[in-house]
């Protein structure tokens, strides 16, 4: 656990490329969570399923990474990809209030009325169009910067903050319908 | 749910389902991605001079002049452009992860890289540059020749046809 916690996300993928799968291991147990996360806000009803499928794509295309890069951009990239053409290939239906009632139920530590606010914001993003969406969970809710997120979603900086600007206006807009 | 992902991709791996691409494939995709970049620009520096020429310099022997030069283009630069391309791709689609985000500007600074090409090749002397040096000087001559046939181009003054 202790070796777990002092290696970089570089290291680990330096270790992987000489064939080391016990830090296959650690990568999973370090972003399994937040990627299940990350792609049920991209409105895929399978995250689980995707995100194996994410760590396979991982494993086979690690020799491309390039350790100079930041990897957790280099992996949310593959997420999205992975992701985008799961949603591409079938017809999923929006499964992110059911993942979400999941989420919160889990989540001890935030009392009931914060857990009723979190729903509410939550509900009004899945309402968002995911090009809003997307950039504004990875910044809020991911906590990536500007600099990753355009990394991830291959856009320019200013775009991506563009993006964000009008996904908070629309999203208080959608709020305050409700 | 981790543990399981983890011992389902390390069952795949141990039993060889799952394995690494080599290393070489992305380093051979990333040659013939290059190599097609400036083929491709070759070729299109080369179009586009003819087109320059063919609009600056209107006149008797201009549609000759193209089709001209266009049958002397060397056979395997298209091919090396086509085929370093999609080589390229194939290869490279596998590691579809990369960090480029500016693919606009890119493209945009080819588009402009080709302009400003044949724009120094036309107006700074290179054509005159290229005329009097190997392979481009045969080039030159065998066009010449065809266009203006009475010329002292190549087969000397008063030309073949005399």
């Amino acid at each position: 656990m202790a070796r777990s916690t002092q290696i970089s996300d570089q290291d680990l993928a330096i270790l992987l490329q000489n064939n080391d799968t016990q830090a296959l291991s650690m990568i999973i147990s370090r972003y399994q969570a937040p990627l299940t996360r990350y792609v049920s806000y991209l409105g895929c009803n399978d995250p689980d399923d995707s995100v194996q499928e994410t760590f396979i794509k991982l494993y086979k295309n690690i020799q491309s990474y390039n350790p100079e890069k930041k990897f957790s951009s280099w992996l949310y990239r593959i997420a999205h990809n992975t992701t985008v053409s799961r949603l591409r290939s079938r017809h999923f239906t929006l499964p992110f209030a059911e993942y979400l009632d999941d989420w919160i139920n889990h989540t001890e530590e935030v009392d009931l009325d914060q857990k009723e606010l979190i729903r509410n914001v939550h509900t009004c993003l899945s309402d968002l169009s995911p090009i809003y969406r997307e950039p504004l969970a990875l910044y809020y809710l991911e906590e990536k910067s500007y600099d990753e997120i355009s990394d991830i979603l291959r856009l320019p900086i200013g775009t991506v903050s563009a993006r964000i600007s009008r996904a908070k206006k629309k999203l208080k807009d959608l709020c305050q319908k409700k | 749910m981790s543990k399981k992902i983890t011992q389902n991709i390390i069952h795949q791996i141990e039993t060889g389902k799952l394995k690494m691409r080599p290393k070489y494939l992305f380093i051979i995709g990333s040659i013939f991605s290059v190599v097609g970049l400036f083929s491709s620009l070759t070729l299109t520096l080369f179009l586009g001079n003819i087109i320059y020429f063919r609009y600056t310099h209107p006149g008797f022997g201009a549609e000759r002049k193209v089709i001209y030069l266009l049958t002397s283009l060397p056979w395997y630069l298209p091919l090396l452009v086509l085929s370093s391309i999609i080589g390229g791709y194939l290869l490279l689609r596998r590691y579809d992860f990369s960090y480029s985000k500016y693919r606009y500007h890119i493209f945009f600074l080819i588009i402009l890289s080709i302009l400003a090409g044949n724009y120094l090749l036309n107006h700074y002397g290179l054509n005159q540059f290229l005329q009097s040096r190997g392979y481009f000087r045969n080039l030159y001559q065998n066009e010449n020749s065809i266009i203006y046939p009475s010329s002292n181009h190549r087969f000397g003054k008063g030309g073949m046809l005399k």
